[in-house]
């Protein structure tokens, strides 16, 4: 009886076996012209007057249409709205839109559309209404022109209207929009095909009428938050593209992957107390300079980042207009010198820092800080902060400096997010004139004359220290070379979903 | 049998309210969430407004009170990130967690009480290949485990798909496919446990003397074995099962994770880790829900089995 039992059992192993073995490769996605992709998170909703950023751009780029585009230098270019300008003041800007669009259900895609949609993003509760506080009216002109003005310049804007918050959605589907999206974007969500939290299909969407294309007449999108599982569907062939990480680039290189490099977060010491709250010695330029001279990036690099990443000596990313080439060789590793401006600030013997360590997201970082910092005479004292804690108790001013990776965006954006007086990441609101009047520049100035007051801000900020940038990590973007095709530029930190391209299209 | 039911399912009232307090004011503990519902340039202003308007600032006493005057009625809230509703969104997510859980007992139950009883009956090189592979099974770290089934069978061999997860409705082929792997990679652990559980109970109790006198009156082999041995042996295997059942459903935790399966065990790493109050106490409830029924269910078959556990 026990050994029918187990014959039985098995039979029924080899049945199940079989039938897994010839139900076809898990690679197979469907047609030629269809790209499947991981993205290392689920869509937060679908609702733009929310927001959320990042990782469900990939998913609100497929059905939304923003105001204006974002191109990989993150410059400017037109998407809705085809053309805008700014009053002399830079407080009032009209908007010319693109005419005879239409929503997915039907309904015109008008100045009045875009007006609700404003309204409801501004005076909402979420990271859209923070993203367009500067709006306090919007009018509608007539159908294809509407005015939009500002409590003051507000150089950002234009950036955010590229993003989440520049999506336009059907006013008709407001009540159900955190579930169901309604837009004018290249495709549809194919909710029959699609199982929420982890697998979304696309359709191309017969109501599309803007002039930019986009290769695939239908993809998927697999929300992959594993590194893991990002790795294993990707490898396995069940995804075209997914982004990696960079000690993963043999495996999928061995799998028959190509790989492309995006720059992806900057690590480095962020000196907030500049006024010397805390810690009086901060205050002294020469002792952010000596601290600069005083860590080891590439040594770091190597031996947290395994060599995957470029040294960087600033905050802002390579390729945007901010970005100083030279800049990167101002701090090179020089305990010596770091000694000596110590001595020179008054500090011979050094002094304690107090800082704070994390045990999850990089361990190993701190002891190594520690050490390079004991040579040059800075003893680091450590104060453990759950890691999930960190953002919100550093934003708070409870320490003076802290190690923290940011990903740099739009220069503006960083600007105001960790430079301006009020920024949330200046946790102790130190207000430097010299950044103030170049912020204040900046927000009145034309194009070209703002990049140049970029350079000029990012030249005063390393120069004056008040970061220790160590390096930009890298993403790696794996994919199918049979299936898409990518085209990165060095040091585009973004892709989008025209990025990707079947192979052998133009 | 009836006042057993009645006792438990008292207790059981009990238990869920000493847990979702407990949960409650765990929660209350972890970071406030609003600068990231709110993003990181929101000013200090925005987060207090948002922090209020998630009832934070009110005593934990007072939200829990409410919480469960809803969570009574079905209503576990919407997610702070997310703005579904979670009760809608564990709806989803457990079909997929049940089914590893559910399958993966069901595997560990029959397998280990096969190879466990064939073990102990057969003795010789079978029981001893039976307890090393046991001893091994044991030994072999889940996650390290699912990783190399999945370089064998999804990367290289390309067999069965390294992630996502097929519903029943839409593939019943698709459904087994997706699951042969997670449910290979938490079961395996279990097979050896009860294997080991049946195995011991099973040779106790083959030396009883009840045994020899059955089998001296002439009854046939497999009658002694399936009638009287297997059902004194039950209770202690199937004590196990419901324990490995309990363990399977904490580790779908991370075998989920590496499967991409959007189950419950994605749902409570993800809000507990973005401090999403309303999802993990949700999916809390469902858990200890499940665990008390689960125990219910064994308990009452032990004691169909054994009446003398029946008082």
């Amino acid at each position: 009886m026990m050994r029918t039992a187990v014959r039985r059992l098995a039979v029924a192993t080899c049945v199940v076996a079989l039938a897994t073995a010839c139900a076809g490769g898990a690679g197979q996605t469907g047609g030629s012209e269809t790209l499947t992709m991981g993205i290392p998170a689920d869509v937060s909703n679908w609702d733009p007057a929310i927001g959320a950023g990042g990782n469900s751009m990939a998913y609100l780029e497929a059905v939304y249409s923003s105001l204006t585009a974002l191109d990989h230098d993150f410059s400017i270019k037109p998407k809705l709205a085809t053309e805008w300008s700014y009053d002399a003041a830079k407080t009032t800007l009209s908007m010319t839109l693109t005419p005879g669009i239409t929503f997915s259900d039907g309904a015109a895609l008008d100045a009045a559309a875009v007006k609700a949609n404003l309204d409801r993003g501004r005076t909402g509760k979420g990271p859209t209404a923070t993203a367009l506080a500067t709006v306090t009216d919007v009018k509608v002109a007539d159908p294809t022109h509407i005015v939009l003005t500002l409590s003051k310049p507000d150089p950002g804007l234009l950036y955010q209207l590229s993003q989440v918050p520049g999506m336009i959605a059907s006013p008709a589907g407001f009540a159900k929009l955190t579930t169901t999206p309604v837009g004018s974007g290249p495709y549809l969500l194919d909710e029959a095909a699609t199982t929420r939290g982890a697998s979304y299909t696309f359709t191309r969407s017969p109501s599309y009428k803007l002039p930019t294309k986009f290769g695939f007449d239908k993809f998927v999108i697999k929300a992959l938050p594993d590194v893991n599982a990002m790795l294993n569907a990707t490898t396995s062939g069940q995804v075209d593209l997914g982004g990696v990480t960079a000690a993963a680039a043999d495996s999928a290189k061995a799998a028959g992957l190509e790989t492309r490099n995006l720059p992806g977060l900057t690590l480095g010491l962020w000196m907030v107390d500049r006024a010397g709250k805390l810690v009086p010695q901060l205050a002294d330029v020469r002792v952010r300079q000596a601290i600069n001279h005083g860590i080891d990036a590439k040594a770091v690099l190597g031996a947290i980042g395994q060599g995957h990443g470029t040294r960087t000596s600033q905050v802002f990313a390579a390729g945007t207009p901010a970005y100083v080439d030279s800049l990167d060789s101002r701090y090179p590793y020089d305990p010596a010198k770091a000694k000596q401006l110590l001595a020179d600030a008054g500090f011979p013997n050094g002094f304690t820092l107090p800082l704070p360590s994390e045990n999850a997201y990089l361990p190993s970082l701190y002891p190594i800080l520690a050490q390079q910092l004991a040579k040059i005479g800075i003893k680091v004292e450590y104060t453990p902060v759950s890691t999930n804690q960190i953002t919100q108790q550093f934003l708070t001013g409870k320490f003076a400096a802290f190690m923290y990776t940011y990903s740099p965006t739009q220069n503006w954006q960083d600007a105001t997010t960790i430079l301006a007086a009020s920024a949330p990441f200046n946790p102790f609101k130190v207000d430097d004139p010299t950044v103030s009047s170049l912020m204040q520049r900046i927000s009145v100035a034309e194009e070209a004359e703002q990049a140049k007051l970029f350079k000029e801000l990012n030249t005063y900020v390393v120069e004056q220290a008040w970061f220790a940038p160590l390096y930009t990590t890298v993403n790696l973007m794996a994919f199918n070379p049979k299936k898409v095709n990518i085209d990165v530029a060095p040091n585009q930190p973004i892709t989008f979903l025209t990025d990707y391209k079947p192979v052998g299209a133009p | 049998m009836i006042w057993l039911i009645l006792r438990r399912v008292a207790a059981a009232v009990v238990l869920l309210l000493v847990i979702t307090a407990a949960t409650f004011v765990l929660m209350s503990f972890v970071p406030d969430p609003s600068q990231a519902i709110l993003g990181q340039q929101a000013t200090q202003a925005e987060i207090a407004a948002m922090s209020h308007d998630l009832g934070l600032d009110r005593p934990v006493a007072v939200r829990y009170l409410e919480w469960l005057g809803h969570a009574i009625q079905g209503d576990f809230g919407v997610s702070w990130f997310t703005h579904l509703p979670v009760t809608g969104t564990i709806a989803a997510k457990l079909p997929i967690t049940a089914s590893l859980a559910v399958l993966a007992t069901a595997i560990s139950a029959v397998l280990g009480i096969a190879l466990g009883m064939a073990a102990a009956v057969r003795g010789g090189w079978l029981d001893k290949a039976v307890q090393a592979s046991a001893a091994l099974a044991f030994a072999i770290p889940g996650l390290w485990f699912a990783l190399l089934l999945v370089v064998v069978f999804a990367v290289q061999l390309r067999w069965l798909p390294a992630i996502g997860y097929v519903s029943f409705a839409e593939s019943p082929q698709g459904w087994v496919r997706s699951l042969v792997l997670p449910v290979t990679a938490i079961a395996v652990g279990s097979v050896a446990a009860v294997a080991a559980q049946t195995r011991s109970a099973v040779a106790t109790i083959l030396a009883k003397d009840w045994v020899r006198t059955l089998r001296s009156r002439g009854l046939p082999r497999h009658r002694v074995l399936l009638r009287h041995v297997l059902r004194n042996a039950a209770p202690p295997a199937l004590t196990i099962v419901s324990l490995q059942f309990v363990g399977l459903f904490g580790g779908a935790i991370v075998i989920e994770q590496v499967f991409a399966l959007q189950g419950l065990g994605t749902a409570a790493a993800a809000g507990a880790t973005r401090s999403d109050a309303p999802l993990v106490l949700g999916v809390v409830v469902v858990g200890a829900v499940l665990v008390i029924v689960v125990n219910l269910v064994v308990d009452l078959a032990v004691s169909w089995l054994d009446p003398k556990v029946r008082t």
